[in-house]
């Protein structure tokens, strides 16, 4: 794969109003010296974290992960070779901090941080996904989504915030979603579901929303409430729950499982938000915490929750906090639920991994569990099943092209070409294996998926929920 | 000449063990703050350096990675550790039986560390991917570690050295009793470039090994699920 | 660098202040001449149908602070065109850019932000 330079350059997210930016208590506007004050911040990041301490001295330019970035695979531009990506930050770091980029700065590629290096910062920090497929190419392991989270973050504390995540941010804080959707909104939407697969299945399944004294929280996308497939796969989480007799509420206070603090690299953003989801569990005095089919939320819970704002007040029986998938996986092994293939007898499905699924997460507690648990329910419930070829899959999968904040209509040209990987590899199984339909686990793949498809030929909806494709094979008991 | 040989050598292994064991403990130092583990890996820690250790003999990753990439770095890096165990003769008469047992195959050695680097070399100036990435530095280290071969090389095919005298000169070196050398130009260009080669190697990429044991993305077991 | 918020959209002789996605920054600027100039840059002339879309978000947002979810508005868009256009399907033949984004920007509401 050739180079291509400056080929999207030109792509940049909106950065954030000074009102998004004030909400979040970064400066209104590009601070004035803001050159000494993000070399500070970087010095300061790079000592606090030793995996960006790693990615500024580690790296010999080996060159492993330079046809291995979806961006780069889709638009040629060097800058998204994640190497490439990295030395941005890299070359700043070592013209500041270190004996060979002071005094011999041509010699080591070490740059300032002047306005044309500013500009590429942010424009490359924001088409990285941070999906982190080059760090399973990487020999030392070098985290990309590390150094462009510290560059966002950076960015935000000069004056650059970006709107979409900003704003994000700042609706979480206000709303208690992503979304912006107001209680009143998301209680007459659950009331509407509920009528909804009434009708379809003749079974009162319940949408319960602030229910105190239920056993389990239920923290999912808000774009669940609001979007297709997403909404589908909310009615699957229902059903499951319904079938297996399991008393559950969502929260309209924490009524989101995104956690974009974890975007824009902000521990204390991560922080405020993820605070919402323990109070509400405890407000609702839960005994479990599950979370919705979100792919970086997943990450952020299992990896970070419980560190992050303390579960320890949740029943120990079980994992703190469980994913919607491993609970229906584990009540299909018991056989507490059972499918019927047939109801998904005119669906070819395949399957897409989810970048903060696969590489940053596990389900279930066998190793690869995040790999086969989904997998599991999909054999179970489709008659026809196919997997697409093995290096775009499971930790080798490639990112949907809209994840880590990202998913925003200016980017679209980037996100139409970063999506180019993962469409070569699902054409390829639709003419091979006439598949119908893909199906994913993150609400971010599911959006960007719905928007990309067309622009390669494919209709919207040939993207799935897992739990959409679950539930329509859920045999329900006709209940009194 | 003995005298600077003498000083450079011993002033190079100061920097280089000193300099190893700074950039070690700073590493200790530096704080993991978050749980960033590349999923699926192992669950003990015992696994992980298990895999680490695969990492570090036969470089799985950059196998899956690229082949072109991993034939020649995999080449040169072997060749050079056996390069390395083949000078250990140096250190006793008779040689150590590692290295008695190598010297037969010093040219192949050889060849394959030049190889090794020479592939290196022109993936970085001929392909326009790594080439966009790379720095003089980058250049440099490679010409510097292909400089030293060469000569070593020259040495190697002209019997220039007098192996008794050299080990003498060597344990010399241990012992702080040092011992003349016969004046070789050729030899004092080959063990410069080599302290130059072992300065720098714990203040430059080259240091890439030990930073890869310390990755929080491979260094962490995954906890167990709570 | 992308530009800050100085957008605005022209309708007759009127200047109304836009964010940079062309979304209206103040809702009391709508008019229906507003979703007509939106529409007609974009290539779109509006039927009877995309009002009828138009209308509902409207709606809804006076109730709610917020457009419906997809799933209510397929709903009301069937109670008011007949159970054959109650999908998604239809709503993207007439905003093909999405119904919730293209069809709000008409409406003169703010564009729904998060995962979708």
């Amino acid at each position: 794969m050739k180079i291509k330079p400056d080929a999207t350059a030109h792509v940049q997210p909106h950065l954030a109003s000074a009102e998004q930016q004030a909400a979040l208590g970064f400066p209104t506007e590009l601070i004035p010296n803001w050159q000494e004050e993000a070399v500070r911040l970087l010095g300061e990041k790079v000592t606090e974290s030793r995996a960006l301490k790693v990615a500024m001295d580690a790296c010999m330019k080996c060159g492993a992960c330079t046809d291995k970035c979806h961006y780069f695979l889709g638009t040629q531009d060097p800058y998204n070779m994640p190497v490439a990506r990295q030395d941005l930050m890299r070359s700043v770091y070592r013209r500041h901090y270190t004996f060979s980029g002071k005094y011999l700065p041509w010699l080591v590629g070490a740059k300032d941080l002047d306005d044309a290096m500013l500009d590429r910062w942010y424009t490359y920090f924001h088409q990285c996904s941070q999906c982190r497929r080059c760090s399973v190419y990487c020999p030392v392991g070098i985290d990309t989504s590390e150094v462009s989270m510290a560059g966002r973050d950076i960015l935000a504390s000069i004056g650059m915030g970006q709107k979409y995540a900003n704003q994000v941010i700042g609706k979480v804080h206000t709303k208690g979603n992503n979304l912006g959707l107001p209680q009143p909104a998301l209680a007459d939407t659950l009331e509407g579901l509920e009528e909804d697969v009434l009708e379809d299945t003749g079974v009162p399944v319940r949408f319960p929303l602030d229910e105190v004294g239920a056993d389990v929280l239920l923290v999912t996308p808000s774009a669940d409430f609001f979007a297709e497939p997403h909404v589908d796969g909310l009615i699957g989480y229902a059903k499951v729950m319904h079938q297996a007799g399991i008393s559950w509420t969502l929260s309209s206070h924490a009524s989101e499982a995104a956690n974009f603090g974890l975007f824009v690299g902000s521990a204390q953003q991560t922080k405020n938000v993820a605070l919402r989801i323990r109070e509400a569990a405890l407000e609702l005095g839960v005994r479990r915490l599950v979370f919705g089919e979100c792919g970086h939320a997943w990450r952020v819970a299992q990896n970070h929750l419980s560190d992050l704002v303390g579960l320890e007040f949740l029943d120990a029986a079980y994992p703190r906090p469980q994913h919607i998938a491993e609970v229906t996986h584990e009540l299909w092994q018991t056989g507490v639920i059972t499918f019927d293939k047939s109801a998904n007898a005119s669906r070819v499905v395949t399957f897409h991994d989810s970048c903060n699924v696969a590489r940053a997460s596990k389900l279930g507690n066998t190793p690869g569990g995040q790999f086969t648990v989904p997998r599991d329910l999909l054999k179970a419930s489709c008659e026809h099943y196919v997997e697409m070829a093995k290096p775009t899959t499971h930790q080798s999968t490639f990112c949907c092209g809209g994840g880590g904040g990202l998913l925003t209509d200016e980017l679209m040209e980037l996100r139409i070409k970063g999506a180019s990987p993962r469409m070569n590899a699902l054409t390829q199984v639709i003419e091979s294996h006439q598949v119908t339909h893909m199906v994913a686990m993150c609400a971010i793949c599911k959006s960007q998926f719905s928007a990309v498809f067309p622009e390669y030929g494919l209709e919207f909806d040939s993207v799935l929920s897992l739990h959409q494709v679950v539930g329509d094979a859920l045999l329900m008991t006709p209940s009194a | 000449m003995s005298t600077l040989l003498a000083f450079a050598i011993s002033v190079s292994i100061a920097v280089l063990c000193l300099g190893t064991f700074y950039r070690l403990w700073r590493l200790t130092r530096s704080p993991i703050t978050r749980h960033i583990a590349i999923t699926p890996t192992p669950t003990t820690r015992f696994g992980i350096f298990i895999a680490l250790l695969i990492e570090t003999v036969v470089f799985r990753t950059l196998w899956r990675a690229s082949f072109w990439t991993w034939i020649f770095s995999w080449l040169f890096h072997l060749c050079l550790l056996l390069t390395i165990l083949i000078h250990a003769r140096f250190l006793s008469i008779p040689a150590p039986k590692i290295s008695a047992w190598l010297m037969p195959y010093t040219t192949f050695v050889s060849w394959g560390l030049v190889i090794g680097l020479l592939g290196l070399l022109a993936r970085r100036l001929l392909v326009d991917r790594v080439r966009f990435v790379s720095s003089p530095s980058d250049f440099l280290h490679l010409l510097l570690i292909l400089t030293i071969a060469g000569l070593g090389m020259m040495l190697s095919a002209s019997h220039s050295v007098n192996v008794y005298e050299m080990t003498l000169f060597v344990q010399g070196l241990f012992n702080g009793a040092w011992q003349p050398l016969a004046s070789n130009f050729v030899l004092l260009m080959h063990v410069l470039g080599a302290c130059v080669l072992l300065c720098l190697y714990p203040f430059s990429k080259l240091f890439h090994g030990p930073l890869m044991w310390f990755n929080p993305t491979r260094s962490r077991p995954e906890p167990p699920r709570s | 660098m992308a530009p800050t918020s100085d957008a605005v959209l022209v309708v007759e002789n009127l200047t109304l202040a836009t964010d940079e996605e062309g979304y209206l920054v103040n809702r009391q600027d709508w008019s229906r001449q507003v979703a007509e100039t939106m529409a007609a840059a974009d290539g779109v002339e509006l039927s009877p149908s995309h009002w009828e879309v138009i209308q509902l978000l409207q709606e809804y947002y006076d109730n709610y602070e917020i457009a419906p979810a997809i799933r209510i508005l397929t709903k009301a868009v069937g109670k008011k065109l007949g159970k054959d256009k109650a999908n998604s399907r239809y709503l993207y033949e007439l905003y093909p850019q999405g119904p919730a984004k293209q069809a709000c920007r008409y409406a003169g509401l703010p564009k729904p932000t998060g995962c979708v």
